[in-house]
């Protein structure tokens, strides 16, 4: 009896030091998971757009906040990658430009995304010449890209609008960040 | 009992071992779609990355879907530029599984829903042909599968094979025969930023003013135009031999063509017919221009440099080489130039820095990748160039392998290579990475190798032929590497050879014989009288024919002796040695 109960201690011993060694390749595994997650992440924010375009809008200044404009924060978390980057960015009407800041106001990064609402459709007619629209979603999404930086508070989005010349950036609202 | 609960606590650390790992995952978005990389040309950061989805394609038909994905990709590439560029993107297959096969035709009668995963559905805003998704899916569905940094470009293929599609933040089109068409004209949007030529409206016209695509003008000025910068080639489009505005209806001749975004006058176009006007075109010159500048505005010309660090310090007389990797167009090769301190030295991939030719101190050592397609004529913000510079410091350290930096002598045998009065007792094999190079510091010095050093001290290397009028020494002869040496060791009077007439040039040195060398070379012969006063060292006596040198060496600073008092002068004197008294008498070194 003795004999038994000293091999199933001597035993459970061996299986106790076998959990030991998992224990530290799963905490040396997560480890080393988490420390290249948070190597390369960034923060995505999604953003819910109710653009009452078809409403007529208000006068505004130009770079004064459109005020028929709603965003509504959907998600903010860290997603795994590296921030997109270009190399020479260039404004157009169908693009959105996202400026990230802090509470002081400081800029932190901006980016040139897409511009959710806009939907082309253009189909060949009978030559062959291509005609279309282009329509607007009265409501969509945005899905922002930033650094995985906690002190970003707040999102200014801007629609750059030609005149001829140049663009000018129209405020189309700001988007706090909790 | 202790071991019962040490075992239950180890289960309980598992367990939340495990948890961990298992949050660790679904945050790093582990637990997205399928992804599968189906062109694979580089790191995403560096790439034009195309994520594609399908929807309306259920398990059982994600073969198909791949087949209908492949046959996408390559009518995609099968046009320019998008065909020379194919290198510069990577393409991203994401298996979305709906429930049930195809999309929604809400205008059929009876009406047709599909339970897809991405709602497309036809008759998007009443228009029968446009093809809209639900675009928060889309986020999910991308959001979840790709990283940001590879999801540059999103295309929706939906299982459909009615004519449909839409253009706008994510591409959509149905598998009908022209979607290669369809998607490649909303790359021209959203990729080029292109505007449309078509002069159909609607859209409404406005040609008030100057629009902001690159491929749209009112401009009827030829030296102004946008796509004929300078007025005409090599940097515009236009030849001077084409009339403004253009009514030629010859394919792919550039020019100023009326009628264009939606405006069937007061705007032109590049070109009579592309893409960008009709479907089944190529995108012409002006067009396929500003394609590529703008996939160099996510693709730089430099992938990746070696070494990584600007700044490279290199012992003179090693070799460094550099490396560039580059992304490659499909049928011509970028030019890679290489420059050290603003000189050209060379191209390709690879320069291997020979640093013997550089002086001690910092030299620049750049590279510059330039594509030099026939493509772009006018490119004012060089998207198509990237260069790169290292601040390389060239050391004297390691010159020779074997005298690291601590050697007592190393200063001493560092200068005298400097100097060129030794090259080393073994050279650099310069086709191997190794440093051979070799000083020997212990051996001793023999009289022939004393004789060259003198000498290259004195006045430099002899000429090759200079024993071919005779030999100086009985024992020296003309096809002796240290012929010359000697012979002008003779002429110069710093040696008379032994008294039986011979020279014995393999023959070590003592320090007494070394004092004689240097100091005849240095100011010629001491009175023979010199030592009456007295000698400087304990084993160095009045009456030894040496005496007189080893005083002069003294006084000349070149030797302080062992600093016992004593000179050793039957020592043999050893190359590290020589080289501090070469150091002290011929370049004023302590």
């Amino acid at each position: 009896m003795l004999r038994s109960s000293g091999r199933w201690m001597r035993d459970r011993g061996k299986n106790y030091r076998k959990y030991w060694i998992v224990i530290i390749l799963v905490i040396l595994a997560t480890g080393a998971m988490a420390t290249m997650v948070l190597a390369q992440t960034v923060q995505e924010v999604r953003v819910k757009w109710n653009a009452y375009i078809a409403a007529p809008a208000p006068q505004v200044e130009i770079g004064k906040e459109q005020p028929s404009n709603i965003f509504t924060l959907l998600e903010r978390r860290s997603a795994p990658g590296l921030l997109p980057r270009q190399r020479n960015p260039e404004l157009s009407s169908d693009q959105i430009v996202v400026i990230a800041l802090d509470t002081q106001g400081k800029e932190i990064d901006w980016q040139i995304i897409p511009d959710p609402r806009i939907l082309r459709a253009e189909f060949p007619g009978p030559t062959g010449e291509l005609r279309g629209e282009v329509l607007h979603h009265a409501e969509t999404e945005l899905l922002i890209t930033l650094p995985n930086d906690p002190s970003v508070k707040e999102l200014r989005l801007y629609h750059p609008h030609w005149t001829g010349t140049a663009f000018i950036l129209d405020l189309l609202g700001t988007i706090p960040l909790p | 009992m202790r071991f019962a609960s040490l075992l239950d606590n180890s289960r309980k650390w598992i367990e939340i071992a495990c948890l961990t790992l298992l949050l660790t995952c679904i945050s790093s978005g582990v637990w997205g779609e399928p992804v599968t990389t189906i062109r694979n040309n580089g790191d995403p950061s560096n790439r034009l990355d195309l994520v594609i989805l399908g929807d309306g394609y259920t398990a059982s038909e994600l073969g198909k879907y791949a087949t209908d994905v492949e046959t996408f990709v390559q009518g995609l590439f099968t046009q320019e530029p998008f065909r020379e560029y194919q290198r510069f993107f990577n393409v991203h297959r994401v298996d979305v599984t709906s429930n049930e096969s195809g999309a929604d035709h809400p205008e059929r009668n009876p009406p047709v829903y599909r339970d897809t995963a991405l709602d497309a559905t036809y008759y998007c805003y009443s228009i029968q042909r446009l093809i809209c998704v639900n675009t928060s899916k889309v986020n999910t569905v991308v959001s979840n599968s790709v990283p940001a940094d590879s999801r540059d470009v999103i295309l929706v293929i939906v299982n459909d094979t009615e004519y449909g599609g839409s253009g706008g933040a994510v591409a959509v089109t149905s598998i009908h025969q022209d979607a290669v068409e369809i998607i490649l004209h909303e790359l021209g949007h959203s990729l080029g930023l292109l505007g449309d030529e078509y002069d159909y409206s609607p859209p409404p016209c406005n040609n008030a003013f100057e629009p902001s695509g690159p491929n749209v003008t009112r401009e009827t000025n030829r030296n102004l135009i946008k796509w004929n910068v300078g007025g005409g080639p090599p940097t515009g489009w236009i030849e001077l031999t084409t009339p403004i505005p253009t009514t030629s209806t010859t394919a792919g001749v550039p020019g100023l063509y009326e009628g264009a975004r939606y405006c069937p006058s007061g705007l032109y176009r590049p070109t009579y017919n592309s893409k960008m006007r009709s479907l089944n075109f190529p995108f012409e010159q002006i067009n396929s221009e500003q394609l590529v500048k703008r996939f160099y505005n996510w693709v730089a010309p430099i992938d990746t440099i070696e070494p990584i660090a600007s700044n490279v310090t290199l012992p003179k007389g090693q070799n460094q080489t550099f490396r560039v990797n580059v992304p490659q167009p499909n049928t011509h090769n970028q030019n890679i130039s290489w420059k050290v301190d603003g000189q050209t030295v060379g191209s390709g991939n690879n320069f291997t820095l020979n640093s013997s030719n550089l002086t001690i101190g910092i030299h620049t050592v750049e590279v510059l990748v330039t594509d030099p397609t026939s493509m772009v004529r006018n490119d004012p913000m060089e998207v198509l160039k990237e260069s790169w510079k290292w601040d390389v410091t060239i050391t004297i350290s390691d010159i020779f392998s074997d005298v690291p930096t601590g050697h007592w002598a190393y200063d001493y045998i560092i200068a005298i290579y400097n100097a060129e009065i030794t090259t080393g007792c073994a050279q650099d094999d310069p086709n191997t990475p190794e440093n051979e190079r070799k000083y020997c510091p212990e051996d001793n010095v023999d009289r022939e190798q004393m004789a060259a050093f003198i000498i290259r001290a004195v006045e430099g290397e002899p000429p090759l032929n200079y024993c071919d009028t005779g030999d100086p020494f009985p024992d020296v002869t003309p096809d002796m590497w240290s012929c010359r040496y000697i012979k002008r060791l003779k002429e110069l009077e710093i040696t008379t050879g032994y008294r039986d007439g011979t020279y014995g040039p393999n023959d070590p040195v003592p320090r007494e014989q070394m004092a004689a060398f240097i100091v005849r070379a240095v100011e010629g012969e001491p009175p023979l009288n010199y030592c009456d006063s007295g000698s400087l060292f304990t084993d160095v006596t009045s009456d030894m024919w040496s005496c007189r040198y080893i005083k002069r060496l003294y006084e000349l600073a070149i030797t302080t002796g062992y600093g016992d008092g004593r000179y050793g002068p039957y020592d043999l004197v050893t190359r590290a040695q020589m080289a501090a008294f070469l150091s002290r008498a011929f370049l004023g070194m302590e």
